[in-house]
């Protein structure tokens, strides 16, 4: 994963790769996030963790464009992309998993691959797909990193509960995006297959920022450099490993104040 | 069976088609003639919905509107106003192609059943346009007397010679929609059909391919309509009302809506149908009508999912039963 996404040209040679400032979203007369904000460097793995119904989605759904804040703002290395949209921001390098597995059910898994690796090519209408050798490998190459290589030919419809969520993180993975964020990669699948998703994660290169949503505890003990906590919609902790299991506001909400 | 021997039966089966098509006007009357391109200009209608609902999940019910309106053109510029060949029939094509555009633009933002709604719509207007506007396009009589130009002294008026050229231009619209089915453009089609949520989120223009896939399938509709217009001599509204586009969409599924050849085999089919069928009986309607709800009951995949019907019988249990029991084998 040598090159990256998003315009090399006029780097902003910013060092965060996300900032969200008094990010709020409401539904209605519920507030799903209320004034979030949130700064995750270039390079840093960053859990996001809380209570279901915490705003953690609604939260990752502004960040990627498939809603619109009520207020505040967002910025992407730099570049203010509160108004851009969902393709604006995948083409700034913005790439993300989703928590139920959005897949092309009757394409094979290669073909994904392939349209995720190649969106980023000037549209060909008549030369067949798989003669572009470059996305063909480059979509190969995500398929090795997921573990789906003897899955290629596969429909994705006939693929295990796991190995979609193996194709969701490929997909994201094949964008060669430059900010990832995963949606509970883990949810659904065995001890195993989580282990060997840990270490996927881990072996992302470090110029890729990684935000990640997770209840697996073990993994986001594992995988983050820092860890975000959402309750209600607001952010009620933040800080590294040690601080959180620590903290007695979480405590209380993963535990319950009762027992505390 | 080894892929080389199945490669080289499907050689040997499209090198027999294609010399059986060629060859046609010289072994069968001019009837069968004049079905055969009757099938080739409803096989560009039937490519055009084929490709909409087959490769990108729309069912538009716009089609035989672009396929009228370039039979008016060719009307309303040749016929009645003298223009020569190839003009007139490049602007058909420009008309099909901005309208479709403007159609495209608005259809574009909505999916599914709004989408239908919103086809259904476009295609009633231009019908009824066509219906009640006498000072230019005659209302009901539409125009008649259309003629096939002559070129380079060959008379396409000819039953058999237009039937090559429309032979030869179907070849070049099959081979081309083939390789845009099979290019990266053809594949955003299917992952949009399949999930434009994800698309978006990967950085596709889901909007605009939507709109230049729609221009495409304009495009074959419109030739269509031009091949249709010279043949038959006329174009009425009739040409474009709702029972023909619903006939379409019913002949794109009995052969196979996800198929690449499903459009062309279905009209194959639905045309000879039309023809056998007609000449029995006067409730031509009711046996056609039954014969596709006993597709969609028992081939919903369409006729060319009848060899995958079988293929499959090993994971099908009703087929294997079956199977088992002719060959005598006991049930465990």
């Amino acid at each position: 994963m040598e090159s990256v996404r998003g315009t090399g040209t006029e780097e902003h040679s910013s060092k965060d790769a996300l900032v969200l400032t008094s990010i709020t979203k409401s539904f209605g007369g519920v507030r799903a996030v209320s004034s979030a904000t949130l700064t995750v460097p270039v390079g840093e793995r960053h859990a996001l963790i809380g209570p279901n119904g915490a705003g953690k989605t609604t939260l990752f759904n502004i960040v990627t464009g498939e809603l619109a804040a009520d207020s505040g703002k967002i910025e992407i290395l730099g570049i203010d992309i509160t108004r851009s949209s969902v393709r604006e921001r995948a083409k700034l390098g913005l790439g993300r998993t989703y928590q139920i597995s959005q897949v092309f059910t009757n394409l094979t898994v290669e073909e994904s691959l392939f349209l995720a690796a190649a969106a980023e090519q000037t549209m060909q209408f008549l030369n067949p797909w798989r003669k572009s050798a470059k996305v063909v490998n480059l979509a190969h190459e995500a398929a090795e990193q997921v573990h789906l290589t003897s899955y290629l030919q596969r429909r994705v419809s006939e693929l295990s509960h796991g190995a979609q969520r193996q194709l969701e993180v490929g997909m994201a993975i094949a964008m060669r995006p430059r900010l990832i964020m995963l949606d509970e990669p883990a949810a659904g699948l065995s001890p195993f297959e989580r282990l060997s998703l840990t270490k996927l994660i881990k072996s992302l290169p470090r110029s890729v920022t990684l935000i990640l949503i997770e209840h697996d505890m073990d993994m986001v003990l594992d995988t983050a450099d820092r860890i975000t906590v959402l309750q209600h919609g607001a952010v009620i902790a933040e800080g590294i490993p040690a601080e959180i299991r620590t903290n007695q506001k979480v405590q209380e909400i993963y535990l319950g104040n009762f027992y505390a | 069976m080894s892929r080389t021997g199945a490669n080289r039966r499907r050689l040997v089966f499209g090198t027999g088609v294609i010399v059986l098509a060629v060859l046609l006007p010289l072994y069968a009357g001019e009837y069968t003639v004049t079905t055969f391109t009757r099938i080739i200009y409803f096989g560009f209608l039937a490519l055009s919905v084929g490709m909409l609902v087959g490769q990108a999940g729309m069912v538009s019910l716009t089609q035989t509107a672009f396929f009228g309106l370039s039979g008016y053109v060719i009307g309303l510029l040749g016929t009645e106003r003298g223009m020569p060949f190839p003009l007139r029939d490049l602007i058909a094509i420009g008309a099909v192609l901005i309208t479709a555009l403007v159609f495209g633009l608005i259809a574009m933002r909505t999916h599914q059943i709004v989408f239908l709604m919103i086809t259904l719509a476009f295609g009633q207007i231009c019908w009824a346009f066509a219906q009640q506007n006498t000072s230019l396009l005659h209302g009901w009589a539409g125009i008649r007397g259309i003629r096939p130009p002559t070129i380079l002294g060959v008379n396409f008026g000819r039953t058999s010679n237009f039937y090559w050229a429309a032979l030869f231009i179907i070849a070049i619209g099959i081979y081309t929609l083939r390789r845009l089915i099979h290019s990266p453009f053809g594949l955003a089609l299917n992952g949009i059909r399949e999930n434009p949520r994800r698309m978006s989120a990967l950085g596709y223009p889901v909007y605009w391919i939507r709109v230049a896939s729609f221009l495409v399938a304009a495009l074959y509709a419109g030739v269509g309509g031009i091949l249709a217009a010279y043949s038959t001599g006329i174009v009425t509204p009739t040409t474009m009302q709702l029972s023909r586009t619903i006939w379409v969409l019913l002949t794109v599924i009995l052969g196979g809506a996800s198929y690449f050849w499903g459009p062309i085999v279905g009209t194959i089919i639905a045309v000879w149908l039309d023809v056998l069928i007609s000449q029995g009986t006067a409730r031509y309607n009711t046996v056609i009508g039954f014969i596709f709800l006993m597709t969609v009951l028992f081939l919903p995949g369409g006729v060319l999912s009848i060899a995958e019907f079988f293929r499959d019988r090993a994971n099908n249990p009703l087929l294997d039963r079956i199977f088992r029991l002719k060959s005598g084998e006991k049930n465990k």
